[in-house]
């Protein structure tokens, strides 16, 4: 119980040297960011609704709906007006209430003494706005330019209005730009040489397909919602026929599952070709009408490829090569869906190109419920306002200089005059992401400032110096489009953002405005605007007339979501390819000039080390999405330890069984990590899933080098990471 | 001694811990000089409520050792529990240990916010930080405290909020303290939620 020797004359005595020291009035009711008397209108109970868009790099895009009581989200589904979402969210959507109001968010603009050392200090955005400002204007003294300014930003979130980072660093100067995409390099590449540009089939029209091959793709896990057309495009006797090396959870739902060797893709489709060349099964009037090269493409797998030869490179036996080929041609429509998993290889553009040339060759391609099927970009056509600002007058250097974000960290330090010295980071994860993180780490450490703009803390957030809280969905306002379905979802303001966390658009116009207040002139980027106006500005009258909208406002008042009209959803409906010739290219001068052979030839594929005779592939995870979702406990009371999956037969020849800690490793890195054995893989192939970094000390990419794609530079301006040409060795640790 | 002893010659010393603990959580306490700590300690050193419990002169003990270089890292440490960016270690929400999943702005923010609404207050930036901080909890404390006629409502307040979940954020801080000061205050708050509940249970109420 309490002295009571001690006076109440201590007591007062105490309350007032407290606040007395502190410098501030007694705490009480009307203490500084405290408790206020309560607005006279407020009442309980208040259910609104809000359309909202998941924004995460993935093909599905989903509109979300929104159920907000009293100002606190309380349910989210898929959108019903949406008929790809189908009223549906996947197993990472529907934990967005989670990634909300986790209490582990990232809140306050916070500075860190001492880059990896953990010791943060909270600091306001003033401050914040200050310490980058200062470095930004004293970097450009020193060096006579912005160019030591350096930003990755990628796919985190793809909200249009999220390029308001982009476009403010080009306020600032030339600045030094991470290009490229760790995505579809390769294969974007592939198609742009064949048609002009990657451009896909609307994936609604499965329904509309007689053959479904989805070679290397695995939606089951990444594009749960264009599952729905295929399995209901299946259940009406269209055959399902799935190429990969893996027995994905997409494979054990196919009619047919076809085991090829990885990276030999190719070859497959060219022996497919040659087979139908052979009996005759090629579209000749689409073929004559349609492309250039045929005759030179037809010379080259007459004289080099044969049947035999495509079954011992792909492991796939020839009747199953004969007989997949004859189905595919006589199917009408027939539909491919590449993934984007199989061009991770040094040969991936050229095993594109082939599996285009097989498309061509059945007339599969303009063809709806048809087509050649890997990424399309036609419904992005905004106005991108938020980048249309400039570099300010009197900005040293010439134009942005770019560095391979699929190489950050050796061409981060290998950049000179001038060299990097600031980083600014957002909508990514380098550090976690990046092959070679070493490197990458060592480009870090290169640099006077490093400012990461998360949600949560990950890696490469662990090794800024300023950490800048951002926005959920929920909390901003925007509009998104994808690079799979033809949909355009409108993405409201549902609920108050929570603590100090600020859009990467309002975050833009905070620092253009310091900045302009240390230096006028020295940012172009606008420094107050409202969202909503900034949103309006995103549509302009082709995209308005394209989905059939007058505007955002007009959008959100009308289901929050519009498909694009028909003229666009069947690729290449009009046969007017975006080539030089205007045609199908199977010879391509524009390949050629970028140093490929002009024709969709097979490319040996990268052959294993003798020290490191394991390929190691890094597919992407069910519950992920790159390194994002991995601070969810809902999916982490899932799968909490990420694993690597051996074949029982390679994990014999090791003494490796189930559970038992292994050690990955080759000349880049190792790790240790428990074994799960599993025929699911095929024997000289182990498999460590995409993206996890929580909980450990690695990622994926420890063995990974920085090995590149054969293509990339024409449509990304740099080649991708060659990710599943990764050849280790393993033993129980 | 009979109970209402006990009260009469708690209030204001109740009320300074309350206001402690507010300031402390606030973070008004970061920036302290070092100089000025020693008159904290001072204060705190003749204060009944610390020295009345072993966990309260455990907290002073703790404090009385502070020297320059344990002043650095209570602001790492303070951030590392109760601010971020990192995971919370002793989260500040009473939704962290009430909700079953431990999410803010849940139901159980909500009875938080309708016993300010019943008071006729509302958390100042309402809907962007979660109603249940211990911050505001403690100022709504200290706000039923100052009147006589709010005595029912204290006591329903303490009882269905700050002290169901306080001990287990205690228990957390003890966990993961790597500072002498976060400590000291998990200690001086454990001691001193101990007495509120003595308090409490002997009126009866």
């Amino acid at each position: 119980m309490l002295n009571e020797t001690i006076s109440r004359r201590t007591f007062i005595k105490g309350s007032v040297s407290l606040s007395a020291l502190l410098g501030l009035g007694a705490a009480g009711t009307q203490a500084p960011k405290g408790l206020i008397p309560k607005a006279a209108a407020k009442t309980n109970g208040k259910v609104e609704q809000f359309y909202n868009a998941c924004p995460r790099n993935c093909y599905d895009t989903c509109s979300i709906l929104t159920t907000v009581e009293d100002g606190r989200i309380t349910f989210i589904t898929g959108n019903e007006k949406n008929t790809y979402t189908k009223g549906r969210l996947c197993v990472k959507g529907n934990t967005y209430p989670r990634v909300v109001y986790s209490p582990d968010r990232i809140k306050y603009p916070m500075r860190q003494k001492g880059r990896g050392s953990g010791n943060w200090e909270r600091i306001s955005w003033d401050e914040a706005y200050t310490i980058i400002a200062k470095k930004i204007l004293e970097i450009k003294k020193e060096y006579g330019s912005t160019l030591p300014i350096c930003l990755n930003k990628y796919s985190g979130n793809f909200n249009i209005l999220n390029y308001a980072t982009e476009g403010m660093l080009s306020s600032i100067g030339y600045t030094t730009r991470a290009q490229g995409t760790p995505c579809d390099p390769a294969g974007s590449d592939a198609q742009g040489f064949d048609m002009g540009v990657a451009y896909n089939n609307d994936p609604e029209q499965f329904l509309d397909a007689d053959y479904i091959i989805l070679w290397g793709a695995n939606p089951s896990w990444t594009s749960a919602h264009s599952m729905y057309f295929i399995e209901e495009a299946k259940e009406n006797g269209t055959k399902l026929v799935v190429i990969d090396p893996l027995i994905t959870q997409t494979a054990s739902k196919a009619d047919e599952y076809i085991q090829v060797k990885a990276s030999t893709d190719g070859a497959l489709a060219l022996g497919m070709i040659r087979y139908i060349l052979d009996n005759q099964l090629y579209d000749k009037e689409w073929v004559n009408q349609n492309s250039i090269g045929f005759n030179e493409f037809f010379a080259y797998v007459k004289k080099n490829i044969t049947l035999d030869w495509a079954a011992e490179k792909t492991g796939v036996p020839k009747p199953v090569i004969e007989r997949i080929a004859r189905e595919y041609a006589t199917a009408k429509p027939a539909n491919i869906w590449i993934g984007f998993g199989m061009q991770r290889h040094v040969n991936g553009g050229a095993m594109v190109r082939a599996i285009d040339a097989l498309a061509a060759i059945t007339g599969n391609i303009g063809k709806k419920g048809g087509g050649v099927n890997y990424i399309g970009g036609e419904t992005w056509g905004f106005n991108y306002h938020t980048m249309s600002f400039g570099a300010p007058e009197g900005s040293g250097g010439e134009e942005d200089r770019f560095v391979n974000m699929n190489n950050f960290g050796a061409q981060v330090l290998a950049a000179n005059e001038p060299p990097i010295k600031m980083m600014w980071i957002a909508c990514r994860n380098p550090l976690a992401q990046d092959p070679e993180p070493t490197v990458v780490k060592k480009a870090f450490d290169q640099m006077d400032l490093v400012v990461t703009a998360d949600l949560y803390m990950n890696q490469t957030v662990e090794y800024s110096d300023i950490v800048l809280p951002v926005t959920t969905p929920f909390e901003s306002v925007g509009i998104n489009v994808s690079y799979w379905h033809y949909w355009m979802n409108v993405n409201e303001q549902a609920i108050k953002p929570l603590y100090e966390t600020k859009s990467d658009l309002e975050i833009a116009m905070g620092l253009s405005k310091k900045l302009n207040q240390i230096e006028p002139g020295s940012c172009t980027f606008p420094v107050s605007g409202d969202p909503l106006e900034w949103v309006e500005k995103e549509l302009n009258n082709d995209i308005k007339a394209l989905f059939g909208v007058k505007s955002w406002d007009d959008l959100r008042k009308n289901g929050g979501t519009a498909k694009a009209n028909e003229s666009i959803t069947v690729a290449w409906n009009d046969l007017k390819f975006r080539t030089p010739s205007g045609k199908y290219e199977f010879y391509s001068k524009k390949a050629a000039q970028y140093g490929h052979h002009p024709l969709p030839v097979f490319t040996e594929e990268y052959k294993a080390p003798k020290e490191y005779p394991i390929r190691c592939m890094s597919p992407h995870w069910k519950f992920g999405i790159h390194s994002q979702f991995q601070h969810q406990d809902w999916l982490m009371a899932i799968q909490d330890h990420p694993f690597i999956e051996i074949h029982p037969d390679l994990a014999k020849t090791r003494s490796i069984k189930d559970g038992d800690i292994v050690k990955i490793i080759n000349e880049t890195g190792y790790m240790t990590l428990p074994a799960k054995i599993t025929k699911m893989v095929p024997a000289d192939t182990v498999v460590m899933y995409e993206g996890w970094w929580k909980g450990v000390n690695y990622t994926e990419n420890f063995t990974v080098k920085a090995l590149a794609e054969d293509m990339g530079e024409y449509k990304k301006g740099q080649r991708g990471i060659a990710f599943h040409d990764n050849f280790v060795n393993i033993e129980k640790a | 001694m009979n109970h209402s002893e006990i009260k009469h010659s708690c209030l204001e010393e109740r009320m300074f811990m309350y206001q402690l603990f507010l300031h402390y959580y606030r973070g008004d306490l970061l920036k302290l000089p070092a100089a000025e700590w020693g008159k904290l300690l001072e204060i705190l050193e003749c204060q009944p409520a610390l020295q009345s419990n072993d966990w309260g002169r455990k907290a002073v003990l703790q404090l009385q050792n502070m020297t320059t270089q344990t002043l650095e890292p209570f602001e790492y440490d303070f951030n590392r529990l109760f601010v971020g960016p990192n995971k919370l270690l002793a989260s500040p929400f009473e939704s962290s240990y009430q909700n079953f999943e431990g999410t803010v702005m849940q139901a159980e923010t909500l009875k938080v916010r309708n016993f300010y609404y019943y008071e006729g207050l509302q958390v100042a930036n309402e809907g962007g930080l979660p109603d249940d901080h211990i911050q505001f909890e403690l100022e709504f404390i200290l706000h039923l405290l100052s009147s006589e006629k709010k005595k029912e409502a204290l006591h329903l307040f303490l009882e269905k909020h700050l002290l169901k979940w306080v001990d287990q954020h205690c228990a957390r801080i003890e966990e993961h303290s790597q500072s002498l000061i976060t400590l000291a205050f998990g200690y001086m708050l454990k001691g001193f939620i101990l007495l509120e509940k003595s308090l409490i249970e002997g009126e009866g109420l």
